[in-house]
């Protein structure tokens, strides 16, 4: 049944695009007949998926307790509710002051308060994402994966960089991490690219035990940047120490998988039958589904288990027009200034987003992932904007989902009122601390979120 | 008046409502003219007051909070020496951050007054005391620009770069090859690599590989059986094997000549195996009288591995024997283009000969692709580094193209390549920079690629820094065709047409004429005309007003303009004034414009930004906004909804200044075609600018507009400055930018006179050393 619903449901959404397109993991997004548990525990996955311009309040907020009915915004995921934990009254402090989007973009998965300035003086601080990738990222082809459909915006708004806005990611505090926006070399980079192949492949060199060229044209060129950066100073060796960093990684993925990646034992997954995604998606759904895709095909192949999410960049103003009743672009409508017109654009927006949100929930959902779980039962998929209501700029009270069973470790269904002004750190540290990564504190935490499970 | 000022005054728009004269007199002009003396008088007579007022009773005498007494500076000098103190504290005015709202607030007025005053000192800088070149940060090659150099490298025509992550879109003031943004993620250096291997495979011709191996030469650990002179017989089971490294990923032919002797019914029987893969096995019924050739194919990756011939029923009596002649392993040719022969030819500058060993010949191509990747002569050193990876691959029996190969590829990750270094000096001043980088930074500059030959040349006899040299090649290069960068990569982003259609699009439902077609059409027409301003020595104020443009027959069509009947662009004089310049260019106007309707905000602020470098002030935080829509609503015209929000007297400041220059553009539709009415209604392109100018429609606006070349002038070169150092600018440029100005007023505001002032610049043909404070 759900099989079926979910084929009808994507082929009316490509009649209605009125475009024809390649399906590119339909043959292998069935769901596959319920198998025994193995007994072993399938890895637990993270994603984290960043909406821009808030929501509107009231359709979004669910009773307290169980979940049963759905208000208007949520409404799309009724299929997945047990699978849907609403949190309220979360806070990140530290994105309080500032201006309005790029600081509380920034400083969502790192509850960090950034500092003001233009591109040359970015500072943050890790978020939890890459935190995670540090810990789980070790096993995996991929430590992590960070997709979105705007790119890279430079140069000042509002007296911060925009680098700010278009990251949620950051490995350090003067590193975002670049987003993939290509559906097509995100699949590419976990299936094609010459470090994934030589993992694939490595079963045929068995036995092999001299160094591949790669990792001696690597080696040979690690050593040029070490001698180079003994001569720099300052922000010139940091540009270097980048290099090196991006060497080594590259190094290190070649080097780690001697045996054959496979995912999960018992899973399903064959990489034969998925056709690659398209290049260049025809519209804004279609786009996000595909990225959205890919963080599905990547948890499921067990190329990563850490994966970020932008809808779009902190200010979008992404035409959303496509929907609809909407016209205009998100940005703008957010700002509805309680014009009964726009406000209802701006719910159906929310609405929309949320609905793309359930597309992703429903597929895990029907996914084997080996142990005789789903793979959304193995999955915590945080769902957040950075501001309360698009019209204030607010990260009080910020809306959040997080879905999914955690491996057992969380107990969704229902929405949890917490105590106003509870950090958001504190939803953090509980992630961070589900995934087996000993942090004691993060940001403005109190403490790991009680209630979850 | 208060429009020449207009620099200062968005900074403080606020005060333009108020029409004051106290402002007017002293502060104003400070911006205009960087040199007025009255900057540094208002700030004892008058600044210095309010700051005691409004910011001593937390940061004065009594209280220091955050550690800053503004009572410290009492003079102009004071104020100067702590720039970076001064430049918070304007910031902080000018974003209403300070003084917070629970203590008493300057009014609109003073706050103006207080950051003209203060902007005024810092600007006025004694340009015989400040000399800094400043110190760019060694950068990475962008996505365009490494695009570009291995076109230029390599002569391969097609982009390696697809899939690369977005460098981003300049904006605010920064370009793409600005190095501080410029990041390199572990993803980028994946794509290097891969990008690295494509490269190469399509500009070098490789013969497939043919290697022979005969048992009876391989050591008895590894052929078992007995040698003979030309073959290997097995007479009981048996293997042959050996290590084979595949050089590059595709299918093989193996050839074995084998000949068996029956002594039952029974064949001798052999597989292959390609590590523990079986890759066939087959019966040998050939005699020895008429050995058999027989040939498997088999796809391989890349790579060693060790190949296994067994010899799998020999071990009973009555049974066959075996023997192998020799086994073949063949590649597949690649197909060759046309391309690849002269790209090929290009970069084998050297074959080996009967007087040539092939290890000299590898070393002559590897140090010519060096030095042109590297940009520099190589050291010996890095030479040696390059030839032990084509030794590596030589000597175990690459042939000669794939071992150079290996070294090649070494190159196109080297940081040497991907970024651009310029060395420090044992100097603690300042210094010129050598001729080698001189040559980068102009080609950068002008091409966003590597230098030519010619720029080689001149650099190796160290005469390009000569000034007349120099003067020469800026023209060369601007008549070259690769100049056309400069308009993609410089206009597109300080004009912002670059990203048409990309971030800003018009909605495809209200706008289906808006195909990729014409967008292309859109940009092309921006790219030729800005291109031909700047590289045909025109004066800069075309970008303003020009008699002619660049059309092909869609665009033509677009603009109702008759007589274009090819899609060929060519230059077309116009008809009237009111398309000439930027502002008449339907890019631009779609750019200004929101997916439904057209903004005289969004154009206006565009105005003052891009085109005069004098941004209006972030709008409060509660500011309103307007239908997406520009249809009528509530009877009002969509003019006069605007108009209403303007009576709001915190938007009024600043609306004032921006909406007029938007609706002297209404005649300009949301994707740039002409309109005389709008929903049943004559347009109203009236404006009145605060200082009670009126004008109506576009060719008299740009009469305005003309009338501010100083301002205009100052922010393009600021902004090409910055372009070209690949940095944003510091207050220490403004002395340079002081220069460039002075020149191009001498000159008619001519292009070439531009470039060529930046070219010979103190920044762009110096450097430092690193200094603890460029930290910050």
């Amino acid at each position: 049944m759900a099989k079926k619903s979910w084929h009808i449901s994507r082929r009316r959404m490509l009649r209605g695009l009125g475009v024809s397109m390649s399906l590119p993991l339909l043959d292998a997004m069935q769901p596959t007949s319920a198998l025994g548990a193995t007994g072993t525990r399938s890895p637990k996955r993270m994603a984290c998926l960043f909406m821009p311009n808030g929501v509107l309040p009231a359709p979004w907020t669910p009773k307290v307790g169980p979940l049963r009915e759905l208000p208007k915004t949520l409404s799309p995921l009724q299929k997945v509710r047990n699978q849907v934990l609403v949190l309220s009254e979360l806070r990140n402090k530290n994105s309080l002051h500032g201006e309005g989007h790029h600081v509380k973009t920034a400083g969502l998965l790192t509850g960090y308060a950034v500092k003001k300035g233009g591109d040359k003086a970015i500072h943050n601080s890790i978020s939890i994402d890459q935190l995670a990738a540090r810990y789980v990222g070790k096993n995996t082809l991929l430590p992590s994966m960070e997709l979105g459909c705007e790119g890279k915006r430079t140069g000042l708004d509002m007296g911060f960089s925009r680098i700010y806005g278009s990251h949620i990611s950051w490995k350090d505090a003067n590193t975002p991490m670049l987003k993939e926006t290509n559906p097509r070399s995100a699949f590419d980079r976990m299936f094609r690219s010459s470090a994934s192949r030589k993992s694939r492949a490595n079963a045929d060199n068995a036995g092999q035990s001299e160094k591949t060229d790669e990792q001696s044209l690597l080696d040979s060129v690690l050593a040029d940047a070490k001698s180079l950066r003994s001569k720099l100073g300052g922000a010139d060796q940091r540009k270097i120490d980048e290099y090196l960093e991006a060497v080594r990684s590259v190094e290190k993925r070649m080097q780690k998988h001697t045996k054959k990646i496979a995912p999960s034992k018992g899973s399903k997954f064959d990489i034969r039958k998925i056709t690659p995604p398209k290049d260049r998606p025809s519209n804004h759904q279609e786009h996000v589904r595909l990225l959205l895709d890919m963080i599905v095909l990547g948890f499921w192949s067990d190329t990563t288990r850490v994966s970020t999410f932008m809808f779009g960049n902190a200010v979008s103003g992404i035409n959303m027009s496509f929907i609809d009743g909407v016209k205009g672009g998100h940005h703008q409508i957010s700002h509805h200034n309680r014009d009964k017109e726009k406000v209802r654009q701006y719910q159906l927006i929310n609405q929309w987003h949320v609905a793309q949100l359930a597309y992703m929930l429903e597929k895990m959902n029907v996914i084997e992932d080996g142990d005789g779980r789903s793979l959304l039962d193995n999955s915590m998929i945080l769902f957040a904007s950075g501001i309360r209501d698009g019209n204030r700029h607010d990260p009080n009270n910020l809306p959040i989902l997080l879905c999914g069973k955690g491996g057992g470790t969380l107990k969704p269904g229902r929405h949890i009122q917490y105590a106003k002004h509870t950090p958001l750190c504190n939803l953090h540290l509980a992630l961070l601390r589900r995934l087996g990564i000993p942090a004691k504190r993060f940001g403005d935490s109190s403490g790991p979120l009680k209630g979850l499970s | 008046m208060h429009f020449k000022s207009i620099k200062i005054l968005t900074l403080i728009c606020a005060v333009l409502t108020l029409g004051s004269g106290l402002l007017t007199s002293g502060t104003i002009t400070i911006a205009d003219s960087p040199k007025t003396p009255n900057a540094s008088q208002v700030y004892v007579q008058s600044t210095k007051h309010l700051i005691q007022k409004y910011c001593h009773a937390c940061h004065g005498p009594k209280k220091q909070k955050g550690s800053l007494n503004l009572s410290l500076y009492t003079s102009p000098q004071a104020v100067q020496k702590h720039r970076k103190t001064f430049t918070k504290v304007i910031r902080q005015l000018n974003e209403r951050e300070m003084p917070p709202p629970n203590k008493p607030t300057p009014t609109d007025k003073e706050r103006a007054a207080m950051i003209a005053a203060l902007q005024g000192v810092l600007r006025d800088i004694d340009c015989s005391e400040t000399k800094d070149p400043g110190r760019v940060t060694i950068r990475r090659l962008n996505r365009t620009e490494y695009r570009n150099t291995i076109r230029d490298l390599v002569g391969v025509r097609f982009d390696p770069t697809k899939g690369f992550p977005s460098d981003g879109d300049g904006g605010g003031g920064s370009f793409d090859n600005n190095a501080d943004g410029l990041f390199l993620p572990p993803i980028l250096m994946e794509k290097y690599l891969d990008a690295a291997t494509m490269i190469l495979d399509k500009a070098i011709i490789t013969p497939p590989i043919q290697k022979r191996i005969d048992p009876e030469k391989l050591p008895a650990h590894l052929a078992q059986g007995k040698a003979r002179k030309d073959h290997t017989f097995l007479n009981s089971t048996g293997r042959i094997s050996w290590n084979f490294h595949f050089p590059k990923t595709g299918v093989y032919t193996f050839e074995i000549r084998a000949w068996g002797e029956r002594r039952g019914p029974t064949p001798p029987k052999i597989e292959l195996r390609l590590g523990k893969t079986l890759v066939r096995s087959t019966p040998v019924y050939a005699p020895a009288k008429k050995p058999g050739v027989y040939k498997f194919r088999r796809r391989v990756n890349k790579g060693s591995y060790r190949l296994t011939l067994n010899f799998t029923n020999g071990t009973k009596e009555k049974l066959p024997s075996l023997s192998v002649d020799y086994i073949k392993i063949i590649g597949t040719p690649a197909p060759i283009n046309a391309q690849a022969k002269v790209s090929h030819k290009a970069i084998f500058t050297a074959a080996p000969a009967a007087t040539v060993p092939a290890r000299k010949a590898a070393e002559n191509v590897i140090a010519n692709f060096a030095r042109r990747a590297f940009r520099r002569p190589v050291t010996p050193t890095e030479l040696k580094n390059l030839m032990s990876l084509y030794d590596r691959a030589a000597q175990r029996g690459d042939p000669f193209e794939l071992a150079v190969k290996l070294a090649l590829k070494r190159i196109l990750i080297s940081p040497f390549f991907l970024f651009r270094i310029e060395a420090d000096q044992p100097a603690k001043t300042a210094y010129r920079i050598s001729d080698y980088e001189l040559a980068s930074r102009l080609s950068y500059f002008l091409w966003s690629s590597m230098p030519d030959q010619v720029l080689f040349d001149l650099a190796a006899s160290k005469k390009l820094s000569n000034p007349e040299i120099m003067a020469q090649q800026v023209k060369r290069m601007l008549a070259d065709l690769r100049s056309i960068a400069i308009a993609r990569n410089f206009g597109g982003q300080w004009l912002g047409y670059r990203s048409l259609g990309i971030t800003r699009r018009p909605d495809p439902k209200r706008f289906p004429m808006f195909t990729l077609k014409l967008r292309d059409a859109m940009k092309m027409e921006s790219t030729l005309f800005v291109h031909h301003v700047l590289t045909k020595n025109r004066p800069i104020l075309e970008f303003i007003d020009a008699d002619y443009t660049f059309l092909n027959k869609t665009l033509a069509s677009h603009y109702q303009i008759t007589n274009v009947n090819s899609e060929t662009f060519e230059r077309v004089s116009l008809p009237n004034r009111s398309r000439g310049g930027i502002l008449g260019m339907a890019s631009i106007l779609t750019l200004t414009s929101y997916p439904l309707r057209t903004s005289p905000v969004l154009r206006g602020k565009w105005v003052l930004e891009e085109l005069l470098g004098t941004p209006p002030p972030p709008p409060p935080a509660d500011a309103g906004d307007l239908p997406p829509d520009d249809r009528q609503m509530d009877g009002l015209t969509f003019r006069r909804r605007l108009e209403q929000h303007r009576k709001d007297a915190k938007c009024a400041s600043c609306h004032n200044r921006m909406d007029p220059l938007g609706f002297g553009l209404e005649n300009f539709d949301a994707i740039g075609r002409w309109r005389n009415e709008q929903a049943g209604k004559i347009i109203d392109t009236s404006g009145v600018l605060p200082n009670g100018e009126r004008f109506s429609g576009p060719q008299e606006l740009k009469k305005i507009l003309l009338k501010q070349k100083e301002t205009f002038a100052r922010n393009l070169a600021e902004k090409l400055l910055s372009y070209a150092l690949g940095r944003q600018l510091e207050y220490y440029d403004e002395c340079a930018i002081r220069e460039i100005i002075k020149g191009l007023k001498k000159d008619q505001y001519r292009s070439t006179s531009l470039i060529l002032a930046i070219a010979r610049s103190y920044p762009f043909g110096y450097r430092r050393n690193h200094r603890p404070e460029d930290e910050d």
